[in-house]
């Protein structure tokens, strides 16, 4: 499904964000990449997001070279990975349904399905009474569901979360984790970065741990750190 | 490094194509953003009018301008006189050699009489004695020109005829105006290339205040996957549609304006009555339809050149 092959990123001011991540993340899995400030946790899912070109190596996507993609290719890569921040990103002139049914609309979707796809998707993150809400008056875990309907709507088979949870309270955290366990289960491959410890532990999934742009530990069903790998 | 395998599949090859399916989408977001930055669009409309009311005002006074040249130039001609001893048959040929000649565009008989008239109207005074066999006063053809500036060539040309005693071309007179014309077409250009991209200049800055207050959105349309061209066509037809409307205001009030303009301009009361009295002005027919178009098309342009450029930093994402 992903498979990152000796990826470096060298930025303009010689920064160094990832160096020589050698991954394979297959499909269906959940992936944790933890790590602290400045690790390269984000820069891995900007590569992804293809936000960024690598200095050096290879990204592959359901054996797909995506590394040298160019302005045209890239909408359409990224209309097959769902993606949600930490800031939420919604649009704040829209309401919650039409922030979901924009990204079917983008990539020119008919009406009937919009009308279809997008009711039934907010009912999945529990927003379908909130439907006519604009951003603004949704609390912090309502907007986070509502971008994360926005990501899924369009049923990728990836979803890359750049710490979702950051903003929320732990128990709106656990609620969008919950959210995420469930669509993982449905079969879509979640990678997922993160400095949320206690869910990470909680969770028993795939830790990918990262260190100045080093991949420093890769465990399946890990915990946010071990003897080894201290924060 | 590897190469890109060939194998990658790309949806679409055509994103800047208006799909129909979009089109409704395009159109509810330029109207949102249109009323949602109504000052602003406003405000835009209403400088872009300024300028196209100016460039309408400037292409109709150059074309009236050149008319007025044109009338002036027609006027002017020369005045070829003919030998005292030639007979009537004679002054025909003559008149009838001058009309194959290139560049005449007419010619007019004067007789001695109509002649010695002439000098006493100009002059304001009677010359009784001179009248008749006393007349000094030759036989002469008024030549009409169709380019003044090829004068000199025509007075070569005519005063090889047999017949010719001499020609009066007032060379100063037609350089003159000759250069007048050009000098107000030139300008005429210049203006109306100035007003065009002061309006550019203006849509460019409008729409990058709406599209600097959508920074964020043009970020996440591009992180959810849409491509530029969805992104742009909103831009682009609220580039339009202000270029349009700034453009169509002020050409309807000058179509309406202008027969009424000209009139107050000539009529008895006008203040250069007495100035232009006599000379031919454009009709509302002969500048609007062929003006109307290119002025609509002007804004249009305007209005697309400054929403794509104004967009350009914003798609890197």
């Amino acid at each position: 499904m992903i498979k990152i092959i000796n990826a470096t990123k060298i930025y303009d001011n010689g920064a160094r964000g990832v160096q020589d991540v050698t991954l394979t993340i297959d499909k269906g899995e959940f992936a944790f990449i933890v790590g602290s400030s400045g690790s390269g946790k984000s820069t891995l899912i900007k590569i992804l997001l293809r936000e960024m070109d690598l200095t050096e190596g290879e990204i592959y996507i359901n054996g797909e070279d995506i590394t040298y993609y160019g302005k045209k290719e890239i909408p359409f890569l990224r209309r097959k990975m769902g993606v949600v921040f930490q800031d939420f990103r919604l649009l704040p002139t829209k309401t919650v349904y039409e922030n979901v049914a924009f990204a079917m609309q983008i990539t020119d979707a008919s009406s009937r399905e919009i009308r279809r796809n997008v009711p039934m998707v907010l009912s999945m993150v529990g927003l379908q009474k909130k439907s006519k809400a604009y951003p603004d008056q949704l609390s912090g875990g309502e907007q986070q569901r509502c971008a994360l309907a926005r990501a899924i709507v369009n049923n990728p088979p990836i979803l890359l979360c750049d710490e979702p949870t950051g903003n929320l309270d732990p128990d709106t955290a656990w609620d969008i984790m919950n959210l995420l366990d469930e669509i993982n289960s449905r079969g879509t491959t979640v990678v997922m970065a993160t400095h949320a410890w206690d869910l990470v532990d909680a969770m028993k999934k795939r830790v990918i741990a990262m260190k100045n742009g080093f991949v420093v530990r890769d465990v399946e069903k890990g915990g946010y750190s071990n003897e080894n790998y201290s924060e | 490094m590897k190469t890109t395998p060939n194998n990658r599949k790309v949806k679409s090859n055509k994103a800047s194509t208006l799909k129909l399916r979009n089109l409704r989408y395009y159109l509810s977001q330029t109207t949102k953003s249109l009323w949602r930055n109504k000052f602003m669009t406003i405000s835009s409309i209403i400088t872009v009018a300024a300028c196209m009311i100016m460039v309408i005002a400037s292409f109709a006074a150059t074309s009236n301008l050149n008319l007025f040249l044109d009338h002036l130039e027609s006027t002017v001609g020369m005045t070829v006189f003919l030998d005292e001893d030639l007979s009537e048959a004679g002054r025909d040929i003559v008149g009838q050699t001058i009309m194959v000649v290139e560049n005449v565009r007419d010619i007019r008989i004067i007789t001695p009489e109509e002649a010695l008239e002439n000098m006493e109207r100009q002059w304001g005074m009677n010359i009784e004695a001179l009248q008749g066999d006393a007349n000094p006063l030759r036989w002469s053809y008024m030549v009409e020109l169709y380019d003044l500036s090829l004068q000199s060539q025509t007075v070569d040309a005519v005063s090889l005829i047999f017949g010719v005693h001499s020609i009066d071309a007032s060379a100063d007179i037609s350089d003159t105006l000759v250069f007048i014309n050009n000098v107000v077409a030139i300008v005429g250009l210049i203006i109306i290339a100035v007003l065009g991209i002061l309006s550019i200049v203006i849509i460019t800055n409008t729409i990058k205040l709406t599209v600097n207050s959508r920074r964020n959105e043009i970020v996440i349309m591009k992180y959810v996957g849409a491509t530029d061209w969805f992104i742009r066509w909103p831009f682009i037809i609220e580039g339009v549609l202000v270029g349009v409307l700034g453009a169509l205001i002020p050409l309807v009030a000058a179509w309406f304006a202008y027969d009424n303009l000209v009139a107050s301009l000539t009529g008895d009361t006008g203040i250069f009555a007495a100035m232009l009295r006599g000379l031919p002005f454009r009709t509302t027919a002969e500048i609007f339809p062929f003006v109307a178009p290119i002025i609509i098309l002007l804004g249009a342009g305007i209005g697309v050149l400054g929403s794509a450029s104004s967009m350009r930093k914003h798609l890197n994402v």
